[in-house]
């Protein structure tokens, strides 16, 4: 007799944005995983259908099926998918945000003569760089005169933010020439609001925790967005749920896949 | 006839203690447990033991759900690690809590990892505390539980024919 088939599953889920031109960015890359790209960590994945438009025809017969089903045929429906991340690395980060990302990579410099514009004395004034660095002092001026920190000024080297204190030099709408070395960083730019929702490729190696099956999951294109609040202080660490349809990836046969394969035992 | 696997509670066992053996120091580790001692069963404890040693036991199987050819059980298994005052180590508690961090860090594993038919494993709580028995014998311990989840399925065993 064959033995039941009860399955459980558990499976690494890796995320790929869609770039422009066919680019398929992965979200976590990682050169030591097997497919370059990290799995993100995850406690649910939800699959759930909206059905589609259903037509049904009734009989007319004057007997016992009148008035009953004789015909139904339904309509392909909409799939969602929804997926509990347990991490944020910064592409979900912009999901967090509903922004879009710009990673930079800066290497350490000079600034020569660089002009920023006081808007106002009372707000601090950001620099172009973060991480000056202390070892050459750095200088600004107002035309021709020196500002004197802590007298004029006072600086936020970590993010690069000049601060004007009250009584000093600076003036509302002041040009200030800043020279200053910085350290190499990487920036991780985010424009919030600008973009609801982008397109994943999720690859999902599924196994089955039961009898062992070897499962495929391809989601060609899904547009996720987050779903619901996201406390920024909540006490456990921020879990964001990444929801959306399923979108027919042209190029593709099917709108999503799932494969499962037994090995033969001979 | 094949031989036959072990019950895959005892799998989980072994398994866990082939988790723990990966604890050395040369593998980033903070302890040396995985060449120390692990217990998983009775015959392994010599009489005099007074090295630390970490034991691997599963105490409670309990039904979770199932149906007619399979079984959903949850085990309560404790992993315990105890050193033995006067074994000349400075420091005991100090070595409980980095046993403490490197089984934590060797037991956190995606569910793939674990043997086909366990369909969870979490840890759930450490303790730290000091024995001491009526023979004077004092020791620390660290003491995690954790909790699987075992999934078995059976070929139905019939009836002798009336």
């Amino acid at each position: 007799m064959a033995q039941p088939q009860v399955r459980k599953f558990a499976g690494d889920l890796r995320f790929w944005e869609h770039g422009a031109n066919g680019a398929r960015i992965p979200v976590i890359p990682e050169p030591a995983d097997k497919f370059g790209n990290q799995p993100l960590e995850q406690s649910s994945l939800t699959f759930s259908y909206e059905a589609g438009d259903s037509v049904e025809i009734k009989s007319k017969r004057r007997d016992a099926r009148y008035q009953q089903i004789i015909h139904k045929d339904s309509n392909p429906g909409v799939t969602n998918v929804s997926i509990t991340a347990l991490e944020v690395p910064p592409a979900i980060l912009a999901r967090m945000l509903y922004g879009t990302l710009v990673s930079t990579k800066i290497d350490a410099g000079t600034a020569p003569d660089i002009s920023v514009t006081v808007g106002s004395v009372n707000a601090p004034v950001k620099l172009p760089h973060n991480f000056l660095l202390a070892d050459t002092a750095p200088t600004f001026k107002k035309g021709a005169v020196d500002l004197v920190k802590d007298q004029d000024y006072t600086l936020d080297p970590v993010h690069g933010l000049l601060i004007p204190k009250p009584g000093g030099a600076l003036q509302d709408g002041d040009i200030v020439v800043a020279n200053y070395k910085y350290d190499a960083y990487l920036e991780t730019a985010i424009s919030g609001g600008t973009t609801p929702s982008k397109s994943f490729l999720i690859l999902g190696d599924m196994q089955d925790r039961i009898n062992g099956d070897e499962g495929l999951l391809t989601i060609p294109n899904v547009d996720l967005t987050v779903d619901g609040d996201v406390d920024w202080f909540s006490d456990e660490p921020i879990q964001v749920t990444l929801t959306g349809p399923v979108i027919f990836q042209s190029g593709e046969t099917d709108l999503y896949t799932f494969k499962i394969a037994a090995q033969s035992a001979d | 006839m094949p031989e036959l696997a072990e019950p895959l509670s005892w799998q989980l066992v072994e398994f866990l203690r082939d988790r723990v053996k990966l604890i050395r120091t040369s593998a980033g580790f903070r302890t040396d447990i995985g060449s120390g001692l692990i217990v998983v069963d009775d015959d392994e404890v010599p009489e005099d033991q007074s090295e630390p040693a970490t034991v691997i036991s599963v105490q409670q199987l309990s039904r979770s759900g199932g149906g007619s050819a399979q079984a959903s059980s949850d085990a309560a298994i404790t992993i315990e690690f105890e050193v033995p005052r006067g074994s000349g180590r400075e420091n005991p508690r100090l070595l409980v809590h980095r046993a403490r961090h490197d089984l934590i860090r060797a037991l956190t594993l995606n569910a793939k990892m674990l043997p086909i038919g366990v369909t969870a494993f979490e840890l759930l709580t450490t303790q730290m505390a000091t024995l001491e028995d009526d023979a004077g014998h004092s020791a620390v311990v660290a003491q995690i539980t954790a909790r699987a989840g075992l999934t078995e399925t059976f070929e139905p065993v019939p009836n002798p024919n009336p």
